[in-house]
């Protein structure tokens, strides 16, 4: 009796897990439809921007704008990009494994999230900033990111910077990405061909005061779409992680199900025994 | 005919074949047709317009850059409002919400006031473009 018992609780408290997880379940779901959608909605910007420079880059080739140069500064900086909350299966460790990768050169961090926070105490690496990512909107806290990461560029402090995010492929992958911010690097970019006039590209109101301000704003779009993209993701993998859970604890319902099933038949087989045993001797 | 592209973080807006197409550049307003140089320029918040089978849409636009090849137009702006979806009511919000930020200027980072004051820019654009048209 007393193991009918235990399972009819054990029973009753992994159904109460599955709840929970299915809650939470739903609200991830909710959650990522919309940042998703976000995230995507924003690519073709970040896309278009891209090309623009590109295009644009090999026109000012006498100028040599400081965000475009390498700066000697021994250490390198990364902005890594976490979750605040955990449950989101293997999407911060494998980030953060990414991050890890950074070897050789000094790295100083900068992160967004309690669980990059938590990584780079732990391992005793150099923060030099932390954010949670719930905080603020989250174009402030690019706007802040990209200043900082500028600012300790430009003073020589890092020779580059770095971004580690998880990519946002699809709802069940997401891959951890390393992008090189500054200096800012560009893929040649062969653009169709449109006739000679191509060759000549005029700037208003100058090539530098152009360079000067789409430059941060890059810098700026780039940090933006990757905290989109981690958004995305977090929700995503969290999605995809309760599903697992609430599926795992159905599971587990159905086979203690089956277990004290069997157990409570034992017991009564055995009650039937005794009534019988007990007749036949008086009998 | 000129290929427009008016792309914004949140979405693309105008994706078509126009006429002409108007643009409020740091350096003036600059209308552009087919077979324009190549041009690269720098956007202020003002209105974008193109004119299509002689009809003319208007949109309240924020800060952005303009690529501007011979055949095509590309815009990258942060905001891209066509009339329609300008709502007054939330726009002068927004106007109040920046002249507030701004009144307090002494406490304020150097950032968060270019910031107020690109708000109130977007914002007046966007109203006065509403107007405009509702006076006709």
């Amino acid at each position: 009796m007393a193991q009918i018992r235990e399972i009819k609780r054990r029973i009753k408290s992994i159904n109460n897990t599955a709840k929970v997880t299915h809650a939470m379940e739903l609200v991830a779901a909710a959650k990522m439809r919309k940042s998703q959608e976000k995230a995507l909605s924003s690519r073709p910007y970040t896309i278009a921007l891209n090309q623009m420079i590109s295009e644009v880059r090999p026109k000012t080739h006498k100028q040599r704008h400081q965000l475009l140069t390498p700066t000697g500064a021994p250490s390198q900086l990364v902005i890594l990009i976490t979750s605040d909350r955990g449950l989101v299966g293997g999407l911060n460790l494998n980030v953060i494994r990414e991050a890890a990768t950074k070897n050789g050169n000094p790295v100083k961090f900068v992160v967004v999230g309690k669980k990059g926070l938590t990584f780079t105490v732990k391992t005793g690496k150099s923060l030099l900033a932390s954010f949670l990512s719930d905080e603020q909107p989250f174009l402030d806290l690019a706007r802040t990111l990209t200043r900082l990461a500028i600012g300790s560029f430009v003073t020589q402090e890092v020779n580059s910077v770095f971004i580690v995010y998880p990519q946002f492929v699809t709802t069940i992958k997401q891959v951890p990405t390393t992008i090189k911010l500054l200096p800012i690097e560009l893929e040649e970019v062969k653009s169709p061909e449109n006739g000679p006039l191509k060759d000549i590209l005029l700037f208003e109101p100058s090539p530098d005061r152009i360079l000067e301000s789409i430059l941060p704003h890059f810098v700026l779009t780039r940090i933006y779409q990757a905290l989109l993209e981690a958004k995305a993701s977090e929700h995503s993998a969290r999605m995809v992680a309760m599903k697992n859970a609430t599926d795992a604890a159905s599971d587990l319902v159905e086979d203690l199900t089956l277990t004290y099933n069997q157990a409570r038949q034992e017991a009564i087989t055995k009650e039937l025994l005794d009534i019988v045993t007990a007749q036949a001797a008086l009998e | 005919m000129l290929h427009l592209q008016i792309i914004t973080p949140e979405k693309i807006v105008f994706d078509d074949e126009v006429d002409q197409v108007g643009l409020p550049t740091t350096t003036g307003q600059i209308t552009v047709l087919p077979g324009h140089i190549n041009l690269v320029t720098q956007l202020e918040p003002g209105e974008i317009f193109f004119e299509k089978h002689t009809k003319i849409t208007r949109l309240a636009a924020g800060l952005g850059f303009a690529q501007i090849g011979p055949d095509n137009v590309k815009v990258l702006v942060d905001l891209a409002a066509p009339e329609e979806e300008i709502e007054e009511r939330k726009i002068e919000e927004a106007k109040r919400a920046a002249e507030e930020a701004l009144k307090q200027k002494h406490l304020l980072s150097e950032e968060e006031y270019a910031t107020a004051a690109a708000n109130l820019q977007k914002a007046l654009v966007q109203l006065k473009i509403k107007r405009r048209h509702r006076r006709l």
